[in-house]
């Protein structure tokens, strides 16, 4: 499997193109790739793909609509890391997306989060190919006394970053590096859970440590919000005490 | 001087007692509480008194200069998204009613007794800066040193920076302890040095680890697999380091029963064990050691018994009890000595078995378990009598003892604060009295003894200084180790 060794830099890329179409870029340092992703403009799409490093190249194509908002993604690299940040100032980073440690998984994945976030951001359209498909769901949370929060979440976001936007107090003390258990979440709809992807290696060793921890946990900055997740409820964990939110009884692990 | 002190405080609270004023969330007479202690425990203290107390004053005192305590002098340098937490903290003390005073030392700057005169509340989060002894013949032998102390030497904390370590003299290092600060230690030892070179690791430090000798390291329980105190995450990143060959025997991954409930019972403890199982089988189908490579071996069902130092001051060895076993469910599984030794030949012994807490005057300390005898938070004077002090309460480790990751800080704050809002509620904090003189007066008191703090711009004006250091030599930061210079970079004069 062999990890590779990232930079750990930040490259801030800014506005480089004048039509200020979304740029993605990711760069290695141990012989990887030492191009930065190509990106593929024209006025009417926007594509965007990246190089794996390993001659293999994942894209996506998204038909974007030009917008007069700037927008940018930045990338932060840090070691064995990659963070994908979108923004629609050129100096601001607005949030992190989620680490991920594979290369490929990364690329295709790093690329739809910020397509969706793009959308959401500056009113891109990107997925014109997809009119089927919402551009948000809705997320239920639930707190330890049992007050509701519903709020819309866009595709692609996780629902820390979802959280925090929203004001939802749940905690993010490595946002979302797989470096702590602070943003656990309960999903309360067990059959729910089984639909989301199965948590690797990395999160589980973070569930471990998470206090309260049930059959139906997840870190929140890997949960992330797709089409068929709409309507998900999830329980923030009780600190110090036990409890029941609509009946459902957490199982203890 | 101390009373020369209490007179002055005594004299300010005077001249403004005649107005009385109901103290909490009355803007003119706001709540003042001290925080002691900048690590996780402080911050999520502060953080979650000043969502509590919308008025409050949070002042956060700490004895270096720099904030943040373990998150900066305990997380290794080969984990920055462990300290990304930072960012949440730095958050905390820029926010409006907090302030944070650095280089302020209890009992040398100024006593528990003499804050407590100051502020309503004083919440003690200054965690656990001293080490369980073995209690074995040899332990302060030259080549002794506690883990604890390793890790401040290469995470740059100025009390170790001159660390006697010589990693020179010896190809072996033994490490008692098979916790998360044993792996980190050994891993810092065995990793390749440029994969450490472009981290925040201290400049002493890697160059030191540049000439080092050390090829082999044990890590050294007293129990088995089951029982080991490491986390999945440390034991995964570890044995899946290039170049380094890790050695379990499979013998000792033979489970008992009651190995097997304590599995069930807990999930970490399960992974961990599963790991040590593939760890075990690798090992058996590696190929023989290349002399060049280098050498973690877990070594299990041992007890130390006598560190070794053969005529001479130095370790030249360790004397090892075998052990097994022995308990029932209730009581937990313990290690029992069989009388049968053995001995590995090692120049340095590093003890990793637990921090623990240093008591201050005036405090309350249980000396037995090492922590300040407390009921959910609230100090009480102790466990026999029970009576609660006013005003006075403790977080994170000092409170609970040494364990535990950052995030478990999250609930040990919620619990004191809870005490806190509680206490106020109920009349117990004495509100009633006259304003307390908070941060004006530990600044007044500091400037009559012409003790240096550092406010928490100053610690952003020795943290930019930090950046600017390491991004030429191509690392995160490049941390200031002497105090001094600390202050004098904060303050602008001439270093």
């Amino acid at each position: 499997m062999g990890r590779s060794r990232l930079v750990n830099s930040f490259q801030p890329l800014g506005r480089i193109y004048s039509h200020r179409l979304p740029i993605f870029s990711v760069k290695h340092s141990d012989g990887w790739s030492k191009d930065p992703a190509t990106l593929a403009a024209s006025e009417q799409s926007c594509s965007i793909s990246a190089d794996s490093g390993r001659g293999n190249v994942s894209s996506q194509d998204f038909s974007a609509v030009e917008s007069s908002r700037r927008n940018y993604l930045t990338e932060q690299i840090s070691t064995r890391r990659i963070h994908v940040s979108a923004s629609t100032a050129p100096d601001r980073l607005f949030y992190n997306s989620q680490f991920l440690k594979h290369p490929s998984s990364v690329i295709t994945s790093l690329v739809a989060r910020a397509a969706s976030h793009c959308e959401q951001r500056c009113g891109l359209s990107t997925r014109a190919g997809h009119s089927g498909d919402k551009e948000t769901i809705s997320v239920t949370f639930v707190d330890k006394d049992g007050d509701e929060t519903t709020i819309k979440v866009p595709v692609g976001m996780s629902m820390l970053e979802a959280a925090h936007e929203n004001d939802i107090e749940l905690e993010g003390a490595c946002e979302g590096s797989l470096a702590c258990s602070t943003c656990h979440v309960i999903v309360m709809d067990e059959d729910v859970y089984g639909q989301l992807p199965e948590p690797t290696d990395e999160e589980n060793d973070m569930l471990d440590l998470a206090f309260g921890l049930t059959e139906t946990s997840r870190l929140g900055c890997q949960v992330i919000a797709q089409p068929e997740l709409d309507g998900l409820r999830l329980a923030l964990p009780a600190a110090t005490r036990n409890f029941a939110v609509d009946g459902h009884v957490p199982k203890p692990h | 001087m101390a009373g020369r002190v209490l007179a002055a405080v005594r004299l300010l609270r005077h001249q403004s007692s005649r107005r009385a004023f109901s103290v909490g969330e009355s803007g003119a007479n706001p709540l003042q509480i001290c925080v002691v202690g900048s690590g996780p425990a402080g911050f999520y203290t502060a953080e979650k008194l000043l969502k509590r107390f919308r008025q409050a004053k949070v002042d956060i005192v700490d004895r270096l200069p720099s904030p943040f305590g373990l998150v900066r002098s305990g997380v290794a340098p080969d984990h920055p998204e462990t300290k990304v937490v930072i960012n949440q903290f730095t958050r905390v003390a820029n926010s409006e009613n907090c302030s944070y005073f650095g280089n302020v030392k209890l009992d040398e700057d100024i006593t528990l007794t003499a804050l407590r005169a100051l502020y309503h509340v004083v919440v003690l989060a200054y965690g656990a800066e001293s080490d369980r002894s073995l209690g074995i013949p040899g332990e302060g032998l030259s080549g002794v040193h506690s883990a604890r102390e390793v890790v401040w030497w290469y995470n740059g904390h100025p009390d170790c920076v001159n660390l006697p370590l010589d990693l020179k003299s010896t190809d072996t290092a033994v490490i008692l302890g098979q916790g998360n600060v044993a792996l980190d230690v050994a891993r810092i030892l065995l990793r390749p040095v440029s994969e450490l070179a472009t981290t925040d690791i201290s400049e002493h430090a890697i160059a030191a680890l540049h000439e080092s000798n050390i090829r082999k390291v044990y890590l050294v329980g007293r129990r088995g697999p089951v029982q080991a105190a490491c986390t999945a995450k440390e034991l995964r990143e570890i044995l899946g380091i290039q170049g380094l060959e890790v050695k379990v025997q499979q013998a000792d991954l033979a489970t008992t029963k009651l190995d097997h409930d304590e599995m069930k019972k807990s999930r970490s403890h399960k992974r961990v064990y599963e790991l040590f199982c593939k760890a075990a089988a690798s090992s058996a189908t590696s190929s023989p050691l290349v002399s060049s490579v280098r050498q973690l071996q877990f070594v299990f069902y041992r007890s130390p018994a006598e560190i070794l130092a053969a005529g001479s001051s130095t370790v030249t060895g360790i004397r090892l009890e075998k052990t097994t076993l022995s308990g029932d469910e209730r009581s937990g599984q313990r290690a029992v000595g069989t009388g049968e030794f053995e001995e590995l030949e090692c120049g340095l012994v590093l003890k990793s078995i637990g921090y623990k807490s240093l008591p201050v005057r005036d405090l309350p300390f249980d000396h037995r378990k090492g922590v300040v005898p407390n009921v959910q938070g609230r100090v009480i004077t102790s466990t026999e009598s029970a009576a609660i002090e006013p005003g006075l309460y403790v977080v994170g480790w000092l409170k609970r003892g040494p364990t535990g990751i950052i995030g478990t800080n999250l609930i040990c704050a919620d619990e004191t604060v809870e005490s806190i809002v509680e206490d106020t509620q109920r009349g117990l904090i004495d509100v009633q009295s006259t304003s307390m003189m908070g941060g004006l007066g530990l600044k007044g008191l500091l400037e009559a003894q012409s003790a240096q703090f550092v406010s928490f711009k100053e610690w952003q004006i020795i943290d930019q200084k930090e950046l600017e250091l390491g991004q030429v030599k191509g690392k995160p930061r490049e941390k200031i180790v002497v105090i001094q210079d600390m202050i004098k970079i904060a303050k602008d004069l001439v270093l």
